[in-house]
């Protein structure tokens, strides 16, 4: 339990120490090829990336069971 | 990257992904019936609105060289979610809480009054497109990275279109002659998902409480790259909102560690 709350404790601070400072980093030098294109292929690429973590994760089915879900709230 | 050859790789990613969806939903009925019922798309394509905006005020804050006031957003972003989560969904609050929204607002009331020029609005639209996210996240309750997955199917369209017209004026970057920024440009995408794959996380295994009062770690670092690495301007008035926000922080911490 104890080595479990610790696990997340180091992962959340991996995750915010990424979005603090690697993220920083990588985005203030990538900013050459100006903002309007990074943040399009911010989409494109996290788009992308989504796909293949779903597909990864294999959580296809948790996508398929959410829509069917909200389609069976609206017909019934 | 040329016209023709963008076009193409529109087609081909339209399709991939309408022949996943086909597979997955089985019946085309389903997937024509959500479209025609639309609450909750409504609901996803607004949230994907607002990830948007953060992502490219973000990005426009790194990139004007506003990374301090992007981390004033940072600071007062999860004191805005309680005082949204109070307005919309009727959430208690203790005194602790109502004293940190508080000195948030003088804060904000603050840079208002006295210099309405270092107002860090970029920080205020990252904040408030963040909490409203939650808040609508909140309220349909899905998984974070399929939920993602499906704004990011929405803005997916405009972000082509926004590329072709880049594209067709010349100005990309992102170019089949070279390999190394091609992929480097690509980083951009594990870049967004691989943090928000590990914070979440790090909630399912030790809870909303501790993981929030971690957060913290984002907005200081970024504080102090925009101070000490970029050499940010940081005027006297800016301090005095941010002790007001850094004090907020405080008593919001310390509200949080002993409610958990």
């Amino acid at each position: 339990m104890n080595k479990e709350f610790n696990k997340g404790l180091l992962l959340a601070g991996f995750g915010s120490f990424w979005w603090g400072f690697l993220g920083v980093l990588y985005f203030k030098y990538i900013t050459f090829i100006g903002h309007i294109e990074l943040v399009v292929h911010r989409c494109l690429w996290t788009t992308f990336t989504l796909i293949i973590t779903t597909f990864l994760f294999s959580k296809w089915d948790i996508l398929s069971w959410w829509f069917i879900d909200v389609c069976g709230r609206h017909l019934h | 990257m040329g016209h023709i050859e963008l076009v193409v790789h529109r087609c081909l990613w339209t399709t991939f992904t309408l022949i996943i969806t086909t597979f997955l939903f089985s019946k085309w009925y389903i997937f024509f019936d959500i479209i025609k019922n639309k609450k909750y798309l409504i609901y996803l394509f607004f949230s994907g609105l607002l990830i948007f905006i953060n992502w490219a005020v973000w990005i426009y804050a790194i990139a004007t060289n506003r990374i301090i006031d992007a981390s004033f957003g940072y600071f007062m972003m999860p004191i805005l979610s309680v005082m949204l989560g109070y307005i919309f969904f009727k959430e208690k609050l203790n005194k602790k809480r109502i004293f940190s929204i508080i000195l948030v607002i003088i804060s904000i009331l603050y840079l208002l009054v006295v210099s309405f020029k270092s107002l860090p609005w970029v920080g205020l639209i990252v904040a408030l497109s963040w909490g409203f996210y939650n808040l609508i996240r909140k309220k349909i309750n899905i998984d974070t990275d399929i939920g993602l997955l499906i704004e990011s199917l929405y803005i997916l369209p405009f972000a082509l279109i926004a590329f072709y017209l880049i594209a067709s004026n010349g100005y990309n970057d992102f170019e089949l002659s070279n390999p190394p920024m091609m992929l480097f440009i690509f980083l951009a995408g594990p870049m967004t998902v691989i943090p928000l794959f590990l914070y979440v996380r790090g909630v399912e295994l030790c809870g909303l409480g501790p993981t929030g009062m971690i957060f913290y770690i984002t907005p200081t670092l970024q504080f102090l790259l925009g101070y000490f690495y970029y050499d940010e301007a940081f005027s006297l008035t800016k301090l005095v909102s941010f002790i007001f926000i850094w004090i907020a922080v405080i008593i919001y911490l310390k509200d949080l560690y002993e409610t958990n």
